[in-house]
């Protein structure tokens, strides 16, 4: 415990460096799911509201959009909704607000809106080897797919990265930010391990 | 069936050995399409003898998956085995090869089936075999398809060696200059056979290497492309044909991988348009933000203490009954929504009823016809006084009784349940036997 506790300020400075070194972690995407309470009728929302649309041969679902979060919603008939595209957390819960406001409008009861969601965020790094140690974690087939499928999983979260020669990093599936930052510090020092390093002739 | 297997012993006064075997069989056999997927592969790729072990793996890998997950699309998973016992032996065959002799285009499909037989050899395997299997599972190294795809090019014999010797070459030395992560390893040896053909002086299209490889010319182009920004392509014949470690005796620095150069450029770019105080703008944020992302992620030393951990989970059950009221307060007071920007009017929605309707005649007809059936039925469910009948009831109804002989009856009852209709005529036989005996 006390090595451990000694070994901190020593982390901390290896991590404020790959850190400065690397651009930190942007969230691209935020889902949420949302649940109207109601059964809808899908045909008079898609009827009834400007964005939206209903092509019940290909999918079951009406498809609305909405431009100032920029966001897109899939309603089903059920009353669940699921809102993509957020840039944030916030965002998608206002993106939810409005939504359930304009089912409100077109005549069903909106009862409660529960939310859940997940995230994703990009970041940018230095370029970096394929690795092989983690194999039980980590799965590369360049045939199938270019870049690297780290899948990380503790307790109950799953959290995967994928991870590209260009050093483009993706973490997706992340519940809360912290989630998405914490697998982000988890995973620096082991890309810095891989780091492609300048050989000297 | 039980009763059935029970009669065939009291008759015969033992075990019947045959009826014996075919229990045994289907529980070993795979599902038709798979054997049928495998045996037309064994014949399509004439695989060579040291590799013929692959099929073995893949049967005994298919049972073993069989016994955990059902496997549907047998023929898919026929193929992505068979891939994975080729890689299990390092043979130089292609995904888009096995799977194009299944059905075309189908490579996506085989290839998802080989993403769920690896999770299931790397996380559900029990048995030691299979673990021993996923060991040997390595990184495909792009040079076991060259001495193949020479072969497959037709280029004179005598030049065979020197070509091959030189295309691993290269492709050794795009590997070192970091071209070849994250590519095809069928693109890259399309581009190193090229390369060492004319080199060799053998003018082989560029057609025909797309064709053997499997790539279309444009990546082969961008390959070549990459290439070209290699210390290796700055060479003269003669400094090629004397290097003689080829890891270490090029001059120049080691190369970028081209993707990360791209992005460079492209951060480059954007900063040319960009003023000098946008530039620095930029750069502040940047570092803003890392430095914030510093303070969130750094190590404390409470961390260590696992009853902090615990505490920190127990207020979120607090949390959520707080969001669902400001929920409603928000949904009532919401005044952002403009009705005219979001919703439309009455003369708006009608038209667009009318296009909708139009275009999705088919559909409302499907519905009308759903909902009338359903009428139809309740009525008469009303009219007999029944319960509605349940699956099980129509089912049942629907085994016919009489037969003429006990023979066709029983075969034709269970057909469906993989009767041996051989094993029903030789019982019936030694039955007409015994009872002839008797009188």
């Amino acid at each position: 415990m006390k090595n451990e506790l000694q070994a901190i300020p020593e982390i901390n400075e290896r991590l404020e460096e790959l850190i400065r070194s690397t651009h930190p972690p942007k969230i691209q995407n935020v889902v949420s799911t949302v649940d109207l309470g109601t059964e809808l009728n899908l045909v008079v929302i898609s009827n009834g509201a400007r964005m939206a649309e209903y092509n019940p041969k290909r999918f079951s679902a009406v498809i609305m959009r909405l431009s100032n979060p920029s966001t897109t919603a899939l309603i089903f008939q059920s009353g669940k909704m699921v809102c993509t595209g957020a840039k944030s957390e916030d965002q998608s819960l206002i993106a939810a607000r409005k939504y359930a406001k304009i089912i409100n409008k077109l005549g069903f009861p909106v009862v409660t809106l529960l939310q859940a969601s997940t995230s994703e965020s990009q970041s940018n790094q230095t370029n970096l080897l394929k690795d092989q140690q983690y194999r039980s974690v980590v799965q590369y087939e360049p045939e199938i797919f270019p870049g690297l499928i780290f899948r990380k999983i503790t307790d109950q979260k799953k959290i995967t990265l994928l991870i590209f020669v260009s050093g483009r990093c993706v973490i997706t599936g992340g519940k809360k930010t912290e989630d998405l930052n914490n697998v982000f510090k988890f995973i620096l020092p082991i890309l810095d391990q891989f780091k492609k390093r300048d050989l000297e002739y | 069936m039980h009763n059935y297997y029970e009669q065939v012993d009291f008759l015969n006064g033992g075990k019947v050995a045959h009826q014996q075997e075919v229990r045994y069989q289907d529980q070993d056999q795979l599902p038709q399409e798979t054997e049928k997927t495998l045996k037309i592969l064994d014949q399509e790729l004439a695989v060579d003898e040291e590799y013929k072990e692959a099929f073995e793996i893949a049967r005994r890998l298919l049972k073993f998956y069989k016994s955990e997950n059902a496997i549907r699309n047998g023929q898919y998973f026929a193929g992505a085995a068979l891939y994975f016992g080729f890689r299990c032996k390092n043979a130089p065959y292609l995904l888009i090869e096995i799977s194009e002799f299944i059905k075309k285009d189908s490579a996506t499909k085989v290839a998802k089936c080989y993403l769920k037989l690896l999770k299931f050899v790397k996380a559900d395997a029990k048995a030691p075999q299979i673990v021993q299997l996923a060991k040997s599972l390595q990184y495909l190294d792009p040079s076991i398809y060259i001495p193949k795809f020479v072969r497959l090019l037709e280029i004179s014999r005598d030049k065979y060696k020197a070509i091959v010797d030189t295309a691993m070459k290269l492709i050794k030395r795009m590997m070192l200059d970091w071209m070849a992560y994250g590519r095809r390893p069928s693109s890259l040896c399309g581009a190193a056979l090229l390369i060492s053909a004319r080199f060799h002086g053998e003018n082989v299209p560029t057609s025909q290497v797309c064709k053997t490889v499997q790539v279309c010319d444009e990546t082969i182009r961008k390959r070549l492309a990459e290439f070209n920004q290699t210390g290796l392509s700055q060479l003269t014949r003669e400094q090629f044909e004397q290097i003689e470690n080829i890891e270490t005796g090029i001059p120049g620095p080691v190369n970028d991988p081209p993707s990360y150069r791209r992005i460079k450029q492209q951060e480059e770019e954007m900063r040319k348009g960009l003023t000098e105080e946008q530039i620095k703008q930029l750069e502040e944020s940047t570092l803003k933000k890392a430095l914030e992302m510093i303070e969130l992620l750094k190590v404390q030393p409470e961390v260590f203490k696992q009853e902090d951990n615990l505490k920190q989970e127990y207020p979120i059950p607090v949390k959520e009954p707080i969001k669902e009221q400001k929920d409603n307060e928000i949904l009532s007071s919401l005044s952002e929504i403009d009705e005219q920007e979001y919703i439309l009017n009455e003369q708006e929605k009608a038209n667009k009823q009318i296009v909708w309707s139009a275009l999705n005649k088919e559909y409302i007809y499907d519905i009308e016809l759903k909902n009338q059936k359903k009428k139809a039925q309740q009525e008469k469910n009303l009219l007999s006084g029944n319960k509605q009948q349940t699956q099980k009831a129509r089912k049942q109804a629907k085994v016919e009784k009489s037969f003429p002989t006990p023979q066709e009856s029983v075969a034709k009852n269970y057909e469906n349940d993989g009767i041996n209709p051989q094993a029903v005529k030789n019982l019936f036989s030694k039955e007409e036997a015994f009872f002839a005996q008797l009188s």
